[in-house]
């Protein structure tokens, strides 16, 4: 298992972000769904070492990032696309992703094929030199996740991906995901369901800090027979299981 | 699956990912905006006046050691390097960067130092043009390092206490601030004149202990004892404010902090050592002495051969000087025609070094035997460096307006020293000694009006007086005598004229 949650809780003064989280996975792609609120970007941030958790056991990679050797090690095996991505807007694209390369302690020689690798895969080749600030909202994600995959990690946190992304991008982006599950765990929070069902290959339902469901997509949609909210099977899967959680 | 499973890096490896972050650092700094601005303050300040100077290492370099280039530099290099500080909350990107395994603290020191290389660039690359410059027009000796080497330093401080600002007062308002407050602390500096501020490279004001020399480096070797003491003080702020950048929790792990915090430590001292010394500083003729680190030998004279020109009574000057020879000669010469050759006429006129915190000229004197006169020229500071309490009025013009004119020499300078010259051979004490002083003075051109700069004997140094209107009066005949009849009546009269023996009214 790459990833080993046990009994996970994280506070912010008086507010519960997550309360008792308990997640094990392995390769490919896990869909992080829930409704705004429900703490999955909290989930997502103590797995991408940002923040640590108040209680509870992780183990991530087969290491604790408690610690802090292990918390280097994780992190050069670690990508990270956060909810809003920050950027230098005087940096171009490859300028950027090279930059994080460089934090990520690639071995340099390999820095500049993994640059341009990463750059094409999210489709940013004819944008490689536009500076940061002239990009749209749909290729700053793109270049967010392109710093987030050019050390290709073997855990891949992304958190809101396909936000601004248009449906072609969207589309391709799947694809992206899919593959990477191939090769490594790839964590993704989102409110679209439509993602994790073309895209994951295991779903959990975040509510109030809990786990309120975690299976398989079909297994999600078919908790949404004889659900009547939502249009799509899925989406009244995640609703019926929603609406069993606040009950 | 990633190959990646490095877990010691080699140094190579540190070494060439160093030095592509510092590429990517260096060729988007914001650092590199500041440069134009900074290089157009400095041409409108340090190099328009040093420019204005005669091309001597003294007068070029005297903006410098006054700091009036790095104060041209300062404000902005704080800015910016605060601004570059700042960027990661600025741009929400401290969370992103935060999850990386690099030390923060390693990629906060090369934006230190990326911004710090073009600092300096610019810096050197202006204070370079003046050197250079001066140097084509032919300025002898050596040109004098240390207020380069103050400056660099000082604006490596700039840079690594405008980053520390901007990382850890996190806001859109730190880089103007910061600017503005280098700008008031520098100015105060300047304005105070006290003995800590002899630690910023801005504290030469006339009217400190480091009153800038026109002559420095000439006729002794440029004193090392402050810039070393600021170049201590400075590098150990450079040190402090980067150790400052390492002490967070995110810089990594506690080894790091440990440096960090070992690193703030060592500039701290470094700067406090540097406050110590400085307290024991004392102004010298030749410069700021620090005991503890002063070399007597610095105190020993350069060893020169000077350069005399033909006159009557040859004038010589330290050979950096020889350009203006000429001009010196020509004006001094119809007063030392007067006297050559006679019973206590100087055989000589040599250049001195400047004496005193206000260098003045007033302080010529005859000495030796066989007798010298000794002045120390005031060549290459702007009128305003002339003025000061208890000084003469300022002169006509510019410096390289009057040194270059032996007319102006003759009107703003002779009649300082006139008096002087002449009382080794005549005295100054009876009416008749005075009476021929002001035929001698007339004779040669120095009017009893252009004698009012020269000092009341109460308040001469050497405590020679220059003649009244009565003494001109009486020696109108004397000076109305041709050249010859003049020196055939000087050479029979002399021993009585002397002996005080003589009468006013026994002139021509």
């Amino acid at each position: 298992m790459n990833v080993e949650i046990t009994g996970l809780t994280r506070r912010f003064g008086r507010t519960q972000a997550v309360n008792g989280v308990d997640l094990r996975t392995g390769q490919g792609v896990f869909g992080l769904l829930g409704p705004n609120g429900a703490g999955k970007t909290s989930l997502l941030r103590m797995m991408a070492t940002v923040i640590p958790p108040s209680s509870g056991s992780l183990s991530l990679l087969g290491r604790n990032p408690a610690e802090h050797r292990s918390r280097q090690e994780l992190r050069r095996r670690l990508g990270y696309l956060p909810q809003n991505l920050g950027y230098y807007p005087g940096f171009t694209v490859v300028e950027f992703v090279e930059y994080f390369a460089l934090l990520k302690e690639m071995p340099p020689g390999r820095v500049p094929a993994a640059v341009a690798a990463a750059v094409e895969r999210v489709g940013l080749g004819d944008k490689a030199k536009a500076k940061m600030r002239t990009l749209s909202g749909g290729m700053l994600r793109r270049a967010g996740i392109a710093q987030a995959i050019v050390n290709e990690p073997e855990l891949l946190l992304f958190d809101e991906p396909t936000a601004g992304l248009d449906p072609e991008q969207r589309v391709e982006f799947r694809t992206l995901l899919r593959e990477f599950g191939r090769r490594a765990t790839v964590i993704v929070s989102t409110h679209l369901v439509e993602d994790v069902g073309a895209a994951c290959s295991e779903v959990a339902l975040m509510h109030e800090g809990k786990i309120a469901f975690q299976g398989t997509p079909d297994e999600l949609t078919a908790r949404g027979v004889g659900h009547d909210s939502g249009d799509a099977p899925l989406e009244r899967g995640y609703s019926a299981v929603l609406a069993a959680a606040r009950a | 699956m990633s190959t990646m499973t490095l877990q010691v890096r080699p140094p190579s490896v540190l070494r060439l990912s160093a030095g592509r972050l510092f590429r990517l650092e260096f060729r988007r700094s914001p650092m590199l905006w500041m440069v134009p601005l900074a290089a157009a303050v400095f041409w409108l300040d340090t190099y328009r006046g040093s420019m204005a100077l005669p091309p001597f290492w003294g007068s070029r370099t005297l903006y410098l050691r006054q700091g009036m280039a790095f104060m041209d530099f300062a404000p902005f290099v704080v800015g910016a390097a605060a601004w570059a500080g700042g960027r990661d909350f600025r741009n929400g990107i401290a969370e992103q960067i935060a999850i990386t395994p690099l030390p923060r603290w390693a990629g906060r020191l090369t934006a230190w130092l990326a911004a710090t290389c073009w600092a300096l660039a610019a810096f050197l690359g202006c204070v370079g043009t003046i050197y250079g410059i001066t140097a084509r027009q032919g300025a002898t000796g050596t040109p004098t390092w240390w207020p380069v080497l103050v400056g660099a330093v000082g604006l490596a401080a700039c840079t690594a206490v405008g980053i520390a600002a901007g990382v850890l007062i996190p806001s859109r308002f730190t880089a103007p601030m910061a600017a503005i407050v280098a700008t008031l602390v520098l100015r105060q500096t300047l304005r105070s004149g006290g003995t800590f501020t002899l630690l910023s490279p801005m504290a030469s004001p006339l009217w400190s202990l480091a009153a800038p020399k026109a002559d420095a480096g000439f006729f002794f070797p440029y004193l090392p004892d402050l810039p070393l003491t600021q170049i201590v003080f400075l590098g150990g702020l450079t040190f402090a404010a980067l150790g400052l950048l390492g002490l967070q929790p995110v810089c990594g792990g506690r080894g790091i902090r440990r440096a960090a915090a070992a690193l703030t430590a060592l500039g701290l001292a470094a700067s406090l050592t540097a406050v110590g010394l400085v307290s024991g500083a004392r102004g010298t003729d030749n410069g700021v002495v620090i005991p503890a680190i002063h070399n007597a030998a610095s105190d020993r004279p350069s060893v020169f051969t000077p350069v005399c020109g033909n006159a009557a009574i040859p004038v010589c000057l330290h050979p950096g000087y020889k350009a203006y020879l000429p001009n010196i000669t020509a004006a001094f010469d119809p007063l030392l025609r007067e006297i050559a050759g006679l019973p206590g006429a100087p055989v000589r006129v040599t250049q001195v070094a400047l004496r005193g915190r206000f260098p003045d000229l007033r302080t010529a004197r005859v000495s030796g035997e066989p007798p010298v006169l000794e002045v120390a020229f005031n060549i290459g500071y702007e009128a305003i460096m002339w003025s000061g309490p208890d000084l003469p009025e300022p002169p006509c013009c510019s410096s390289t307006a009057l040194w270059t004119s032996p007319a102006r020499i003759a009107d703003e300078v002779l009649p300082l020293v006139a008096a002087t010259v002449i009382d080794g051979v005549i005295g100054h004490q009876t009416a008749a000694q005075q009476a021929v002083s002001a035929a001698l003075l007339t004779a040669a051109g120095i009017s009893q009006s252009s004698m009012s700069t020269f000092p009341d004997a109460e308040s001469s140094p050497s405590g020679v007086a220059k003649p009244d209107a009565a003494a001109y009066a009486a020696g109108r005949g004397l000076a109305a005598l041709s050249a010859t009849a003049r020196r055939a009546w000087l050479t029979a009269h002399l021993a009585a004229l002397r002996a005080g023996t003589m009468s006013a009214r026994q002139l021509p």
